[in-house]
């Protein structure tokens, strides 16, 4: 039924068969090739084909930059995701920033990916203003994790990887093929990794809404909140600070960085 | 194009009495019948099938009778049909063939029986039971029930067996699996020692997938690749393609699948029975190009497609349940509250079904770890114990975790959770959130007096 009735409209339409359609379709998709959710970097044309300008990749401008919350935009080199960013992973609070750092990139409808990082739960990054729609939690263990972060670099948005699962080579390949895709690599620093454009690092994690409640033997309160001070470093040099609510919260407003600039 | 604004369409069930339920290859003849009145037919299960009917194809109860002839004819049975807006209501209508008119299904579902539940796969005949000696008979008086208590008294499943009996939630068909003759297959003269010569192949044989399928007005949204090999062994993969898809598209996807394989079998490759000596493509899901087409006009941008096809490519190579989508779903504890499924081969978690008390408020733990063992002390190194009356034996002073002994900081609770308490399955258990010295906050449940920390926030 359905197939004379696609014949009758497709007769209307002047097409003889499906594949004349398919032919429409590819042009249409050229068409809409513009990108929507994030925004081409100042001064790279998004054109494509201009990606075969290999020899600028290491110090050129990166090609997309993904918008993330206000409250984190200060700690990155271009105001937003781009190329290298490093979390130091040892540190308290380091999966709180991580889900508020996917927050922004996420609700702009990025597809980003976490790779090789089991048991994280993920309803906080719910609660830090992710969309789980758009993260693909991969697992993948021991080799397999250079395997399937190669594959992502072709074309998720954003990719989290563990840094002790590649080899410094296998992560110097992987680097330079996502400078090349336009895909933002998130080193989960497990191991240090040799320059990243901006390394985030939580200096202190501060749990709110838990008392002391001596002597009782109900506990009143309850966890709901949590404050980072975040301390980034850039390859250009320079450290500057945030604090961050991954959660909410901020008695000093909704998601409006402490205080930010350049410090020696 | 006419997408928006059409009638959405209605569901037709045919149903098969007498059917010997064991018999499921008899019923290829009444499926192939249904194939020419429509392309999309899902087999509920033997005896049953369902079909969409299409909004103003013409008179529903003209085509119905057409319908019975062509499978009394061809098998001589009784058939009976059933028509509704949805599945469910559509399936209990063919019970005695009546057509339920347009927007009708709330009302006529609300005089059915409420052993008829049974039908949704959702609800044990038991609860069914229990559902009647509580005086709701019907699954109007069912529905009536307020979503929490239902939900609360007897689970998420059944809570979604109430929202289908309201006629809130509609499971869409499935399409029919894959035809057998649209299957395309090469089968080289000497066999494909490695992937690259079967790579090779995959170009020409997806082009003539397409051309087929081209050919009849249709395309897939399944891609089944099967290889045989030399040594007897048959390899085979269903995937999810977009119906746009490009032959180059499935030739990519044939080519990962391959190598997919060549990785799951290790080093040892190059073995004379590795060699690939059939190569086959079968679509399933057959849509039409004009259905398919409504992917053109709200179209997808450009990185969202190139995301998706890493990300299949990410699944080709670690398998299909490798790569997950998280959502909230039913439930109270930590695992029960956040469910996944592997994307694009298993339908999404349920969302949520109702209000469930007693979920902790405030943002969940970052971390949930393998749930180890801690014990909870006082000041004087006795250990604490959650009480039934919902506070602790004592004031926590130190968690010993790991060897180590760590003053606590802060903490709030205990929250108890009793769930099921009315049957053998209950769970009895309370909640605990500690911060320690070190500066680490743990969410920590206990339950048959034994403490473990099931989320850090970290």
């Amino acid at each position: 039924m359905a197939t004379t009735v696609a014949a009758a409209l497709a007769a209307e339409l002047g097409l003889r068969t499906g594949a004349d359609l398919r032919r429409a379709a590819d042009a249409g998709a050229v068409a809409a090739a513009a990108p929507g959710a994030v925004r081409p970097a100042a001064g790279t044309p998004a054109a494509p084909g201009q990606g075969e300008s290999r020899s600028a990749a290491p110090t050129g401008p990166p090609k997309t930059i993904l918008p993330v919350t206000p409250d984190i935009s200060g700690l990155l080199p271009h105001g937003g995701l781009a190329t290298v960013t490093a979390i130091t992973a040892d540190r308290r609070g380091a999966t709180s920033l991580l889900w508020r750092l996917l927050a922004g990139p996420t609700g702009a409808g990025a597809w980003c990916a976490l790779v090789g990082m089991p048991d994280r739960y993920p309803l906080a990054a719910e609660a830090a203003g992710a969309d789980l729609g758009r993260i693909a939690f991969v697992s993948a263990a021991g080799p397999r994790i250079a395997d399937a972060a190669g594959a992502l670099a072709e074309g998720v948005a954003a990719m989290v990887v563990p840094s002790d699962g590649l080899t410094p080579p296998q992560a110097r390949r992987l680097t330079a093929r996502a400078r090349k895709g336009g895909t933002a690599i998130i080193w989960w620093e497990t191991r240090p990794v040799a320059g990243p454009d901006a390394r985030l690092k939580v200096t202190r994690a501060d749990w709110k809404g838990l008392r002391a409640n001596t002597g009782r033997l109900w506990g009143s309160g309850g966890l709901d909140a949590c404050e980072l001070d975040v301390t980034a470093h850039w390859r250009s040099g320079g450290a500057h600070r945030a604090r961050v609510w991954p959660y909410g919260g901020d008695p000093a407003g909704p998601a409006t960085p402490w205080s930010w600039g350049e410090c020696p | 194009m006419p997408v928006s604004g059409r009638a959405p369409s209605r569901t037709l069930v045919a149903r098969l009495p007498d059917w010997d339920e064991e018999d499921a290859a008899g019923f290829a003849p009444v499926l192939d019948a249904l194939d020419l009145l429509t392309p999309y037919v899902e087999v509920l299960e033997p005896g049953i099938a369902a079909v969409p009917l299409r909004a103003g194809a013409g008179d529903e109860a003209v085509f119905c009778e057409r319908l019975i002839d062509t499978v009394t004819g061809l098998v001589g049975q009784d058939c009976l049909t059933g028509v509704a807006d949805g599945l469910f209501a559509a399936v209990l209508a063919a019970q005695d063939g009546r057509i339920v008119p347009r927007g009708g299904d709330a009302a006529f579902l609300a005089g059915r029986d409420v052993t008829d539940l049974r039908f949704t796969g959702l609800v044990e005949p038991e609860d069914c039971e229990t559902l009647r000696h509580l005086g709701i008979d019907t699954l109007g008086a069912f529905t009536a029930l307020p979503a929490a208590a239902v939900a609360e008294r007897f689970g998420p499943q059944v809570r979604r067996a109430q929202r289908l009996a309201a006629g809130e939630l509609v499971r869409p068909l499935v399409p029919l699996p894959a035809v057998p003759e649209f299957s395309v297959e090469a089968v080289p003269e000497t066999p494909f020692a490695t992937v690259e010569q079967a790579v090779v192949a995959a170009r020409p044989l997806a082009e003539r997938l397409t051309a087929v399928l081209d050919a009849h007005h249709l395309t897939c949204t399944r891609l089944t690749v099967t290889a045989r090999t030399a040594a007897g062994l048959v390899r085979e993969r269903t995937w999810q393609t977009d119906p746009a898809a490009t032959a180059a598209d499935l030739a990519r996807r044939v080519r990962w699948q391959l190598e997919g394989w060549r990785l799951a079998a290790g080093e040892d490759d190059g073995t004379e029975g590795d060699a690939v000596t059939v190569l086959a493509l079968a679509p399933g899901g057959l849509i039409g190009v004009l259905d398919a087409a409504r992917g053109l006009w709200d179209f997808k941008d450009a990185a969202t497609a190139r995301a998706e096809a890493a990300l299949r490519h990410a699944q080709t190579l670690l398998g299909p349940e490798a790569v997950r989508i998280a959502a909230r779903t039913d439930g109270r504890g930590l695992d029960e509250r956040a469910g996944t499924a592997a994307w694009e081969a298993e339908p999404p978690p349920p969302a949520p079904s109702g209000p469930w008390p007693g979920i902790l408020a405030g943002p969940p733990p970052a971390v949930v770890g393998e749930g180890e063992d801690v014990e909870v002390l006082d000041a004087s190194g006795a250990r604490v114990r959650a009480l039934a009356r919902g506070d602790l034996s004592a004031t926590p002073a130190t968690v010993s975790l790991g060897g180590r002994r760590l003053r606590v900081s802060g903490w709030a609770g205990p929250w108890p959770v009793s769930e099921r308490w009315w049957d053998g399955r209950s769970r009895r258990y309370a909640r605990l959130q500690v911060e320690l010295s070190d500066g680490r906050a743990a969410l920590l449940a206990c339950e048959g007096g034994r403490w473990r920390a099931v989320g850090w926030y970290d």
